[in-house]
């Protein structure tokens, strides 16, 4: 009796040993935070559209401002007047870097971007899976700024029926547009109602 | 009747003179040696020591079987040896098991992390190296991933790459089937910032390290990351540390066995120490249980063992003062009766010279000093009779009687003792004497078997007395002696050869002296043999003696 236990004793020192040999999946280990890459172009240059992955995550898309085709620059012209000396203001960035903050409503750079964003994705974009929720747009999205803070949109498609994507996408691409932090708050309004303000890191959280 | 055969005997005469010369018992030699010639040439040689020496030969046989069992029994199974030698390994087995086993664990955790961790580090250097543009082209992307796949630090790498649908590696294969869900689930997650990730798989035997990269960029200096999309895996084999950790339990092994060896020598040193100790207890114990009390053990050391040698060697010392004590007081006792008898002797045998001349004399005395002088005669003769008696029976109590063989024919024998005390009328004793057996007895102490047995019939029986002889298998003689009288009383029958027993309380004195039958009793078994009393069914008493041949 003593001596099985005594056995016993022997084999449970030795099963740590036995049992633990070789190298043994894991689970996932997280090891720090993401590393950062640098997207070309600099970020005084370029313009960032979201657009939404296979799954439906927003996936940004950089544009250099000064050779990017802008498809609609005629149609948003007549709004306002001083398009073409705005496009290359927006080369500078929209006003951070000079000091003088312009009122966001009147930044026709964001204006641009979110036409930009309506037009959809390129030929790159579409060859990565990049795709938009966002419905043809009849006319362009008017960009206001609101007194409490923040911008907002006047879609002139329903904001309502618009898909979670489709608001992340606008919602995004607006608070970049006018600050390259993209902390404002958006709130899209279409002809049927308005959706409650929200930000970039809210809206694709 | 007894007379005859101790009266007879011509050594008696002999010694009584030696005897007489001595001035007194103050000045005798002590001890029963003095004695030993008294019995005559032929008995009585025997030193006192020599009983000394009788008393372990006879017990030799059986304690040299019981040493040579417990000799002859090789290593127990379970003895103190093997388990101590059990426990000691034990433990080895366990202190070395226990330290392999976390030493290994340690260790295998440190090459691993040390592997991880660079793995890990230099993946992330490499993404940190990137320069983008978004979104990405399969070209470019390729391009990217077979510079990273260059850089595999500790250990050469696959690179996989996933933006949006495409799948991209530096490999001939778009994706791994070693990356796990849970891992693209972890960096896919968009609840939490971003996180680089990594895990081992074993795939197919193989193991694998797996980091996945989430690469983020920065919208403006100091802001917040954001993600771009794109992922980065890299694929490490991890064979070579498998194999460094393998080593490592070899070393483990490699270690642990020599331990366990070396374990072995303080085992079998401990063992030894508390066996020999053991041993020689055991040893001592058995010589003293042979009679050897001046068996001492040597103690040494001051551990529990020398102090059970020590106590043994005191508790021998005293049992042997008590034992010599006791001898001493035994001696004393067994001289005393020999020397009372001896100093008896002496007068009584001047006593008989003086009761026969007056015996002879009495006829021409008047009756009342006619009767008075025969009863001192008879009674002077019944003492000088239980002198020899008692001196016969000191001498087997100093283990001072020998035996002298002759090969005789038993029937001779028996008719010698018969005729020799006048026992010739049939009517009285009658003989069935199986003829032609021949013994080894010694003449004189047969004589005396025979002779007492015969006349305690015819002193206690009634006649006619009948006494047999015959070998019984060819193996041992057997005399037999019965008589037609009332029997022994069964009560009785247990003591009938005791000293002095009485069988009637009341009937204080007997013709004999008390002493005939333990006589008997001590000369058969000087022979070897075995004398019992009986009844016979159809009455009277039968007392057998049976003689090895």
């Amino acid at each position: 009796m003593r001596r099985r236990t005594a056995l016993r004793a022997a084999l449970l020192a030795a099963l740590p040993l036995a049992a633990g040999c070789g190298i043994q999946g894991s689970d996932v280990v997280e090891a720090g935070g993401a590393p950062t890459v640098v997207v070309q172009p600099i970020p005084e240059s370029r313009m960032l559209l979201y657009f939404l992955g296979p799954h439906g995550e927003p996936m940004p898309v950089s544009r250099d401002t000064d050779t990017t085709y802008f498809p609609l620059p005629e149609r948003t012209r007549p709004e306002g007047g001083p398009g073409e000396a705005d496009a290359a203001s927006a080369g500078v960035g929209p006003g951070f870097e000079s000091g003088e903050e312009p009122p966001y409503g009147s930044s026709p750079a964001t204006v641009k971007v979110l036409a930009a964003l309506l037009a959809g994705p390129g030929g790159a974009e579409f060859q990565a899976g990049i795709t938009t929720e966002l419905p043809e747009s009849g006319g362009p999205i008017r960009v206001e700024s609101e007194p409490a803070g923040g911008i907002r949109l006047r879609a002139p498609f329903a904001a309502r029926e618009l898909s979670r994507g489709a608001v992340v996408q606008l919602v995004c691409t607006a608070a970049y547009a006018v600050d390259r932090s993209g902390t404002a708050p958006v709130t899209v309004e279409g002809p049927d109602g308005a959706l409650p303000a929200t930000t970039c890191e809210a809206a694709a959280g | 009747m007894k007379t005859c055969v101790p009266g007879e005997e011509p050594g008696a005469e002999h010694e009584a003179g030696p005897s007489a010369h001595a001035p007194g018992p103050s000045a005798r030699t002590p001890g029963p040696s003095a004695h030993a010639p008294a019995a005559g040439p032929g008995y009585g040689t025997a030193p006192e020591n020599g009983a000394g020496e009788t008393r372990p030969r006879q017990e030799d046989a059986p304690a040299r079987s019981r040493r040579g069992r417990t000799r002859g029994r090789g290593p127990r199974p379970f003895g103190l040896r093997t388990r101590l030698v059990f426990a000691f390994l034990l433990v080895a087995a366990v202190g070395c098991g226990t330290t392999a086993a976390l030493t290994y664990r340690a260790a295998r955790s440190a090459i691993l992390e040390q592997t991880q961790n660079t793995a890990v580090s230099a993946f992330r250097q490499q993404v940190e190296d990137l320069n983008i543009s978004l979104p990405l082209d399969e070209g470019s992307l390729r391009d990217r991933l077979l510079h990273i796949a260059r850089q595999g630090k500790p250990r050469p790498w696959r690179v996989y790459a996933e933006y949006g649908t495409l799948r991209v590696s530096s490999t001939d294969r778009p994706t791994s089937s070693v990356l796990t869900p849970e891992l693209r689930a972890r960096v896919h997650a968009r609840e939490t910032t971003p996180h680089t990730g990594f895990q081992r798989v074993v795939t197919n035997g193989t193991p694998y390290l797996t980091i996945a990269v989430p690469a983020v960029f920065l919208t403006q200096v100091g802001g917040e990351p954001q993600p771009t999309g794109l992922v980065l895996y890299a694929v490490m084999e991890l064979r070579e540390d498998e194999a460094n950790i393998e080593a490592l339990v070899t070393a483990a092994r490699d270690g642990a066995l020599p331990a366990l060896a070396i374990a072995l020598i303080p085992a079998l040193i401990a063992a030894r120490g508390v066996l020999r100790p053991v041993r020689e207890l055991r040893h001592a114990a058995a010589s003293m249980g042979r009679g050897r009390l001046d068996t001492r053990i040597h103690a040494k050391g001051s551990d529990e063992l020398a102090d059970l040698a020590r106590t043994f060697n005191e508790s021998a010392a005293e049992l042997e003062r008590s034992v010599t004590e006791l001898r001493r007081a035994e001696a004393r006792a067994r001289r005393f009766a020999s020397d009372v008898s001896h100093e008896l002797r002496t007068p009584l045998a001047g006593m008989l010279a003086v009761t026969e001349v007056l015996d002879e004399d009495a006829g021409s005395l008047d009756s009342d000093t006619a009767r008075a002088v025969r009863l001192i005669s008879a009674e002077t003769v019944k003492l000088a009779v239980l002198v020899e008696d008692l001196m016969e029976i000191s001498r087997f109590d100093a283990r001072a009687a020998e035996l002298h063989t002759d090969e005789v024919d038993v029937a001779d024998c028996v008719r010698k003792t018969l005729s020799g005390r006048h026992w010739t009328d049939p009517e009285q004793v009658h003989a069935v004497l199986g003829e032609g057996i021949r013994a080894r007895l010694d003449p004189r102490r047969f004589d005396v078997v025979v002779a007492n047995l015969v006349g305690n019939a015819l002193r206690h029986g009634r006649a006619p007395v009948t006494v047999r002889v015959h070998a019984d298998g060819g193996s041992t003689l057997v005399v037999q002696v019965s008589d037609r009288g009332p029997g022994i009383h069964p009560d009785v029958l247990p003591h009938v050869f005791e000293r002095f027993y009485k069988a009637d309380p009341a009937r204080a004195r007997s013709a004999g002296s008390g002493l005939g039958l333990a006589i008997t009793e001590e000369n058969v078994r000087l022979h070897g043999g075995t004398v019992e009393a009986g009844n016979h069914p159809a009455g009277g008493a039968v007392f057998t003696v049976r003689i090895p041949l």
